[in-house]
């Protein structure tokens, strides 16, 4: 699976959850869950367990504490998937 | 230091909230053994999560921390629980936080405290879109400056919120919060 599309998949799951739909617009590594999706932080746990379902991994806590953003996202996704 | 959470009862709560593995995430066994001997198990879950948010605030802006997103690092206990208020505390990296909480059928407002002395003042709105000049108007008159002094409010890049007047930062303490149809903020009284 390609960076790019892992990147697509994670736009998908968290498109749901999103608040502030133009954040969506420029969807890069950059975009910030909170800051600029405005996703309720109570919800990103549901974010991390669609992740898991669609990547069939396992996120733990460590890895929960830094998923602040798309980016950090992929790269939990990418190094889990490597395992 | 101070913090607070608001949480809007209108709002639904994680259609996975009774899953093991929602649980798992956020709420550490003992907070999981009060939810499920709780008479109102959805609740004691919203409950506990505004006690964590509120505690994360609190700790992030004493110790000026990076964000993170560590919910169940914050240890939460129930010590007193009567008619729409709740007493609690909460535990991080060996400092507490006291927790005090009001409960209605349309909000959940929890504040946080480090030192069990410290008094607070909150204030709770209903569909106000001006939370930031809520808090403004309030504290120019606490500074006792005309509104028209320059006050504004920036994020820092960890995304704590400072009050700055005519372009210099103020060491004052408070919390926001917004959630659905409610926001608050909360500050600490110093003079008590």
């Amino acid at each position: 699976m390609t960076e790019k599309t892992i990147l697509e998949k994670i736009k998908l799951i968290v498109t749901p959850y999103v608040q502030r739909k133009e954040g969506l617009k420029d969807f890069n590594d950059k975009t910030d869950f909170i800051a600029d999706l405005k996703i309720n932080s109570a919800n990103l746990v549901d974010v991390i367990l669609d992740v898991e379902d669609e990547f069939n991994i396992e996120i733990d806590n460590t890895s929960m504490e830094g998923m602040l953003t798309a980016g950090d996202a992929k790269r939990i996704i990418v190094t889990k998937l490597a395992n | 230091m101070i913090g607070n959470d608001i949480i809007d009862r209108q709002i639904p709560i994680s259609k996975n909230w009774n899953t093991p593995r929602y649980l798992n995430k956020i709420y550490t066994s003992l907070e999981q053994q009060h939810i499920s001997a709780s008479v109102d198990p959805e609740l004691m879950v919203q409950i506990l999560w505004s006690l964590k948010e509120a505690a994360y605030k609190a700790h992030q802006r004493r110790f000026n921390l990076k964000r993170s997103y560590n919910p169940i690092q914050f240890n939460c206990q129930i010590i007193t629980e009567e008619n729409g208020s709740i007493g609690g505390e909460i535990n991080i990296d060996d400092v507490i936080y006291f927790s005090h909480s009001k409960i209605t059928p349309q909000f959940i407002h929890s504040s946080v405290i480090s030192e069990e002395k410290l008094k607070t003042s909150a204030k709770i709105f209903q569909k106000s879109l001006t939370l930031k000049q809520d808090l403004i108007a309030t504290l120019s008159s606490l500074y006792k400056k005309p509104q028209s002094s320059r006050f504004s409010i920036k994020k820092n890049k960890q995304f704590i919120p400072f009050l700055f007047l005519n372009g210099i930062k103020q060491d004052q303490v408070f919390s926001l919060s917004h959630h659905g149809n409610f926001s608050a903020f909360i500050l600490p009284l110093t003079n008590s």
